[in-house]
């Protein structure tokens, strides 16, 4: 029965060979022009947003909305580093505060071990690729403490290329979260142990989650570069074809 | 139809004896232990209690590849993952057969990014289709027992007969390019096949 | 309690004469006690494990790329993928990121909805995890019990949600329909049976013999360890740490129940199995509360818009889900479409566990720890 309903479509399949390989370089084309406009997709994503009428033109910065906030935490954090370390707004009432890179280390080293802060447990760490800000990178600590209950963000920015210092020799859990940062942004923590790929292919090119990376990657490129294998077509002298037939049954 | 050695018209015992191994073949498949992603799950309800795909004949999982002969490919097959999938199918035993189970085997179902193999059929030719995210345990079953259908009458999924066909089908079964279905039915015809739709699809 | 192994050479009077040296053993991606597209590279002194090298990715779907290219609402189905083994609670800790970051209030009925359906899931979870652990370590037919019982939990999803493993259960701000006609009864008459059965299980396992010396003693974490590496949900609470995200962070009206939270002492695979089984017992708790106190009237959806453009700003929510805390890293830029988001998975913080808990101990161990830690490779890699 299935054989029947394929049958229509069959006569079609050689012709439809040729404008599928056409099709193929395409998106390798759009994904050659793609990384030469990285504002293209951010600020598209944002116009329909803009809430003022005449919208400035040009990329628009990411800027969080909402309030500081201020815990126990981040006034301790305040008294001591001063204005080093600031608030940032937040709308969902989460405490965030942004550390400068040269002295991110030190904040994290404090809120580990100042008994008041005892931020000793590292939820999540990650970052993030703000093509139009001015610092292009941004490393996010989750921060939680099991004794006070609490929670805090800690943020800082960075410029690509920038390193940033590992939190590794703090919490040995951050290992594979910077690992995973590094491999799909392209983040450099310096000081790590074993900064290596670790979610992508071994000889993956590129930062998937830099804005600039199309979704497709250089998939098509491979394909058609025969590296996994794609569909053959044989040659008309009857012995070669045996042969690829043959190769292609045992997949020698 | 006489042999060219003369003694005896060889393909009567062949062809029995194909059809015999083709039916024990159909009715005790092992399928490979190999799980990639959520469809594995549904393949593990298939083969527990409720559903129990023993009772179709496939009940010994093997978990190495050179004790297999079905390769049920359930799941995402990332582009790392890719060349071990085709690695793990080069090492079973002929005769092999592939299911591709769930819409990321078929054609890399949700996912049309970076990460992931656009199918499993650019990598291993796939005989059953299974659809479905997942699918459920009952079409995996019903996808096996088209396999066994397959196995066991090999005309119906196309499979060549006879050395003849074999040579006529390796140069014009995959279809040259730019040649007419029309054309190689006529051929076939010509030397007095009976060509039926089926077979001139597979390749 | 056995001493945590050193991982010092087997000592013979050979040895000083004869030069050994280690050996690599490579396990998975294709293995079956992994769990999935998992791989190990194991340096063997005899059948001691000197060190151990964890490689991943070969379940890497790009999910928080993909996310980026579809609109708030449009993504959700996507995250039932991450855990497929407990798909409901996934689904719960993304729309409750979406929600945060709306600042929308979920109805009380539908939060309530929401506890049955995650607890629910996670019994699901823990009889899965069970029967394949129990099967890793060489009894076969405990994963028959579990997927047995298993099977009657996906029933009643696919009465409510229609279908069975991945059900994209909740849309943003609350949930899509009441329980069906004739589901509660069901459901009521599934947890009485369920304690019954969770009893045959420990009958099995936990007063058996092998089990016990497979699992006591093997994969130890200490509790400073275990905090400093970040692990979370049962794999944390075996060591002792009473970190539960429902009790610290209280969600979706978790408050409102009376529940344990299941602690182990030594913080081996054993303790790590009887947390998983105890837990299950105190979801039967929890869903029963709820199914008795849920709000008879109400609404199933907070307001929320046909069209969704959170605030430009960040949001981290975490939900228990059945492997740990799984946390959303949202940022939104005013659009309708999310920023960037990050996935913390559970799976993926506690396999880092797994070198330190296999070091110095035996390879057939290995397999033991692994199946303790409770990973799905899908959300390992995402």
């Amino acid at each position: 029965m299935t054989e029947e309903t394929k049958e229509p479509g069959t006569p079609e399949a050689p012709k439809a060979a040729e404008p599928a390989a056409e099709a193929a370089e395409k998106p390798a084309a759009q994904a050659a022009e793609k990384p030469a406009a990285p504002a293209e997709k951010p600020a598209a994503a944002a116009a329909p947003a803009a809430p003022k009428p005449a919208a400035p033109a040009g990329p628009k910065k990411w800027e969080p909305t909402g309030e500081v906030v201020t815990t126990a935490v981040t006034e301790r954090l305040a008294a001591t580093f001063g204005e080093s370390v600031t608030g940032v707004k937040n709308s969902c009432k989460e405490a965030t505060v942004l550390a400068p890179k040269a002295r991110l280390a030190e904040v994290l080293r404090f809120l580990r071990d100042d008994p008041e802060c005892a931020m000793d447990y590292l939820s999540d760490m990650t970052g993030a690729h703000y093509p139009n800000n001015d610092k292009k990178f941004e490393v996010v600590y989750h921060l939680w403490s099991m004794t006070h209950k609490q929670p805090l963000r800690v943020k800082a920015q960075l410029d690509d290329g920038e390193a940033c210092p590992t939190a590794t020799g703090l919490w040995p859990g951050a290992n594979w979260m910077e690992r995973e940062a590094h491999d799909l942004l392209g983040i450099v923590f310096e000081g790590h142990p074993n900064l290596k790929v670790i979610l992508l292919p071994d000889d993956f090119e590129g930062h998937p989650l830099r804005k600039e990376f199309p979704l497709g990657g250089a998939q098509e490129e491979m394909i058609r570069a025969n590296r996994y294998g794609k569909p053959v077509y044989l040659p008309e002298d009857l012995e070669e074809a045996q042969k690829i037939v043959e190769e292609r049954r045992h997949g020698r | 139809m006489e042999n060219e050695t003369g003694a005896y018209p060889s393909w009567v015992g062949l062809a029995k004896l194909d059809s015999l191994f083709n039916y024990c073949r159909a009715n005790s498949l092992w399928p490979m232990t190999f799980g990639l992603a959520c469809c594995a799950i549904e393949m593990i309800s298939a083969m527990c209690s409720r559903y129990d795909m023993s009772r179709f004949g496939s009940e010994v999982m093997r978990p190495s590849p050179r004790q297999s002969d079905v390769m049920i490919i359930a799941g995402t097959i990332s582009m790392k993952m890719a060349p071990i999938v085709k690695r793990l199918y080069d090492q079973m035993p002929e005769p092999k057969w592939v299911i591709a189970m769930g819409s990321c085997a078929i054609q890399g179902g949700p996912y049309d990014d970076y990460a992931v193999l656009q199918g499993a059929g650019r990598i291993v030719p796939v005989d059953v289709y299974v659809n479905g995210c997942p699918p459920r345990p009952e079409a995996l079953i019903y996808a096996l027992l088209k396999l066994q259908e397959k196995i066991k009458n090999p005309k119906v999924a196309g499979e060549p007969m006879a050395d003849g066909v074999l040579k006529d089908r390796a140069t014009k079964g995959w279809m040259a390019k730019g040649e007419e279905i029309a054309d190689i039915v006529a051929e076939y015809e010509a030397k007095g096949h009976t060509v039926q739709s089926s077979q001139i699809l597979k390749g | 309690m056995a001493a945590e192994h050193t991982g010092e050479a087997f000592t013979s009077p050979l040895r000083e004469v004869m030069e050994t040296k280690t050996y690599e053993l490579n396990m998975g991606p294709q293995h079956p006690a992994t769990h999935g597209v998992y791989r190990a590279i194991l340096q063997l002194d005899g059948e001691r494990v000197v060190s151990m090298e964890s490689v991943l990715g070969y379940l890497h779907r790009g999910i928080e790329k993909w996310a980026e290219y579809r609109t708030w609402a449009q993504a959700t189905p996507i995250f039932d993928r991450l855990d497929y083994v407990g798909a409901v609670l996934n689904c719960h800790g993304y729309v409750g990121a979406v929600e945060k970051l709306l600042n929308l209030e979920v109805p009380k009925k539908a939060q309530y909805i929401r506890v049955v359906l995650d607890e629910l899931q996670r019994v699901a979870n823990h009889l899965l995890w069970l029967g394949t652990h129990a099967l890793d370590v060489g009894a076969q037919s405990m994963l028959f019990y579990g997927i047995r019982e298993r099977e009657a939990i996906l029933d009643l999803f696919e009465a409510m949600l229609g279908q069975r493993l991945l059900q994209n259960a909740y849309p943003i701000g609350g949930v899509r329909f009441d329980f069906p006609r004739g589901w509660v009864p069901v459901c009521k008459r599934l947890l009485e049976e369920l304690p019954k059965k969770i009893d045959d299980y420990e009958t099995l396992l936990t007063g058996n013999r092998i089990w016990v010396q497979r699992t006591k003693g093997v994969g130890v974490m200490s509790a400073e360890t275990a905090i400093s590496l970040s692990l979370s949900g049962p794999t944390l609470r075996g060591s002792g740490v009473n970190f539960d995200v429902r009790k610290a962070m209280p969600y979706s009206s978790y408050e409102d129940f009376d529940f344990e939270v299941p602690l182990g002492e030594n913080g081996d695979v054993f303790d790590r199995y009887m947390c998983r089984v105890r837990e299950m017992r105190q979801s039967v708790r929890i869903i029963r509360q709820a199914l008795d106190g849920m709000p008879a009237e109400g609404e199933l959806k907070g307001k929320v818009g046909r069209i969704i453009r959170p605030p430009a700003g960040e949001a981290y929510y975490t939900v228990e889900a059945a492997k740990g805390q799984l946390g959303f890293y949202l940022v939104s830029d005013g659009g309708d479409k999310p920023f960037r988001l990050h996935i913390k998975s559970p799976s993926f913080v506690n396999l880092q566990g797994i070198e330190t808990m296999c070091r110095g101990g035996l390879i057939a161990d290995v397999v033991a720890n692994i199946g303790s830690l409770d990973i799905v490779l899908g959300e390992v890699d995402r």
